[in-house]
């Protein structure tokens, strides 16, 4: 049992928690420090990180490593002179911390180890591309509870850290700058496939947003379907945030050449074989 | 056989060379050259022909004259010596296997600083006083202003910064010659390019001459994307019409007028040409944004 202690000259204090004045001032200042310092070595980062697009993602790493440094460091230097707490103390502490971790602060907890596993396995890191349960985005910031990403409609999505323990996380990058994005286009069952195929490729190599060497290859598909037949072209930008349009840019060009060549798409072609009558 | 260097690498020199020694002529292939140009001059002994990288265009349906050229090498009986821009040559052949055309394949290399060096002594009768780097401020950290955001409002905060000048003069402290000095800086910004190499000597030149001194065309500028890319494809191929720009790029007019007036590329006779103390500032922007 910890017992309620009468302070002396203004000192009070709970067991061995040491409440003066003086301590709670530093205390609170550290956090200040902490706060501004984490802020501007994030934003130093991020500065530096968007001068050089090919390196921004491994740049981008050291953000959440800084946060959970310099964090750890302020509530080292907090709680070493609040907490000076005996033996029996300390075990007296650590079963209250079990029974608030066992009711109520088990989620906040969870998401603490998830944000370091985050740091040391890597899965994902600030800048990479990846799905989270339902949500696809940009990662533009690990917490030390959340991770938050930012979707293609600019909306900012805060995952609980803790969700990777539970939820598959499929990371399109990994850490790279270039990211593969599948482009797919569909023509009909009669159109020359070889020509379309053809002309999906040369719109993916002539892209302004394309990148290709012997690891980042281009590749086009052909899948058959019932009613059509869907040219899947694969290749690498190299920055991922062109990711969308790189897409547009391919699919744009890629339909203007199919219309100047006369190769019907699946639509067309459905509206050309509707009976009058109908 | 394929011949590869950086535009005004000395590509030409060696096809005359080998020309010379094949007794023939150097066909030159122009922008708006198709493969027909090639194919006519096939069939009649050994063939050296430069610009290869003319037959294509960067847009979709732009690689069949390219194509049907290969086609005509592979099918020709004597020996075809055929000249390539390098970062052409790279692209192409990770995008349609050019490389898989030649049997063999051979480099310009890079020029070393004291070679260089003996070049321009021989070719200019009169060389400037060397210098060396004076910094205008002693130390080698100074205090330079960084601008960040807070809660919505934007700081200007005191940050230090090296004094690259004075690292400069620190580093080169001692018995160093400067014209050595500039010679080796010559021969980094050019990349050992003797024809970018000349270039920026003729663009420095001044009674003095100091390391710093020696710079490429548009290190400054500050390119977006569609200027970026535009830049590369003149990289590319050298040499490309205006027409052919304007189907490829978005704005091409806007783009090329902020890549003339920094001097980085020329246009003529609905030609645009790349300069050639631009080729640095293209290959590094290139680089650096991971552009093909």
């Amino acid at each position: 049992m910890i017992l309620l202690q009468a302070g002396v000259g203004g000192q009070s204090g709970v067991g061995g928690v040491q409440l003066e004045p003086s301590i709670l001032f530093e205390s609170v200042v550290v956090l200040l420090a902490a706060y501004l310092l984490a802020r501007f070595g994030t934003v130093a980062i991020s500065a530096l990180a968007e001068r050089v697009p090919r390196r921004r993602i491994a740049i981008k790493m050291f953000t959440p490593v800084l946060k959970f440094l310099i964090y750890g460091l302020a509530a080292y230097f907090i709680a070493g002179p609040l907490l000076q707490l005996s033996s029996t103390q300390v075990l007296a502490v650590s079963g209250l911390l079990g029974a608030a971790l066992g009711f109520g602060l088990k989620d906040l907890f969870a998401g603490v180890i998830g944000g370091l596993v985050i740091i040391t396995e890597k899965p994902y890191r600030v800048g990479d591309k990846v799905e989270i349960g339902d949500h696809y985005g940009e990662v533009t910031g690990i917490g030390l509870r959340s991770t938050t990403l930012t979707t293609a409609d600019d909306t900012a999505v805060v995952v609980p850290n803790a969700t990777m323990f539970s939820a598959n996380v499929a990371n399109a990058n990994a850490g790279a700058p270039e990211m593969m994005v599948v482009v797919e286009v569909a023509v009909a069952r009669s159109a020359d496939v070889d020509r379309a195929t053809d002309i999906v490729e040369e719109a993916l190599i002539t892209s302004k947003y394309v990148f290709v060497d012997d690891d980042h290859p281009v590749a086009v598909v052909v899948e058959d379907d019932a009613y059509y037949r869907t040219i899947k072209g694969k290749a690498y930008v190299s920055d991922l945030r062109d990711e969308f349009a790189f897409s547009s840019d391919v699919t744009e060009r890629t339909l203007a050449a199919f219309e100047a060549e006369g190769i019907e798409s699946p639509v067309l072609r459905a509206e050309r074989t509707r009976p009058e009558s109908s | 056989m394929a011949v590869c260097s950086p535009p005004f690498g000395g590509r030409e020199r060696v096809l005359e060379e080998a020309a010379d020694r094949l007794d023939t002529e150097v066909l030159r292939l122009e922008p708006g050259d198709d493969a027909a140009t090639l194919r006519g001059a096939l069939g009649d002994g050994s063939l050296v022909v430069d610009g290869v990288h003319h037959l294509y265009a960067h847009l979709i349906g732009g690689f069949d004259a390219l194509d049907a050229g290969l086609q005509a090498i592979l099918g020709a009986d004597d020996l075809v010596v055929a000249g390539w821009n390098t970062y052409a040559w790279t692209y192409l052949s990770q995008v349609r296997g050019v490389d898989r055309t030649f049997a063999t394949r051979a480099t310009v290399e890079e020029t070393a600083a004291e070679d260089l060096a003996e070049l321009m002594l021989e070719r200019y009768e009169e060389m400037p006083a060397f210098g060396a780097e004076q910094a205008e401020s002693g130390g080698l950290v100074a205090l330079g202003r960084s601008e960040f955001t807070l809660g919505g409002r934007t700081l200007s905060v005191p940050v230090p910064v090296v004094n690259r000048a004075a690292l400069s003069v620190s580093l080169d402290e001692g018995d160093v010659d400067p014209k050595d000095v500039v010679f080796e800086r010559l021969a980094a910004v050019s990349q050992g390019n003797v024809g970018v190499a000349t270039a920026i000597w003729d663009a420095s030149r001044r009674e003095e001459l100091r390391p710093s001194d020696i710079v490429a065309s548009g290190t400054d500028l500050d390119l977006d994307r569609v200027e970026a890319f535009c830049l590369r494809l003149v990289l590319l191929k050298e040499r490309v019409t205006r027409s052919e720009l304007a189907r490829i790029v978005d704005e091409a007019e806007r783009v090329l007028g902020r890549l003339r007036r920094a001097d980085v590329v020329s246009v003529e006779d609905g030609e645009v040409r790349l300069e050639p103390t631009a080729v640095p500032t293209a290959v590094a922007e290139a680089e650096r944004r991971g552009l093909q």
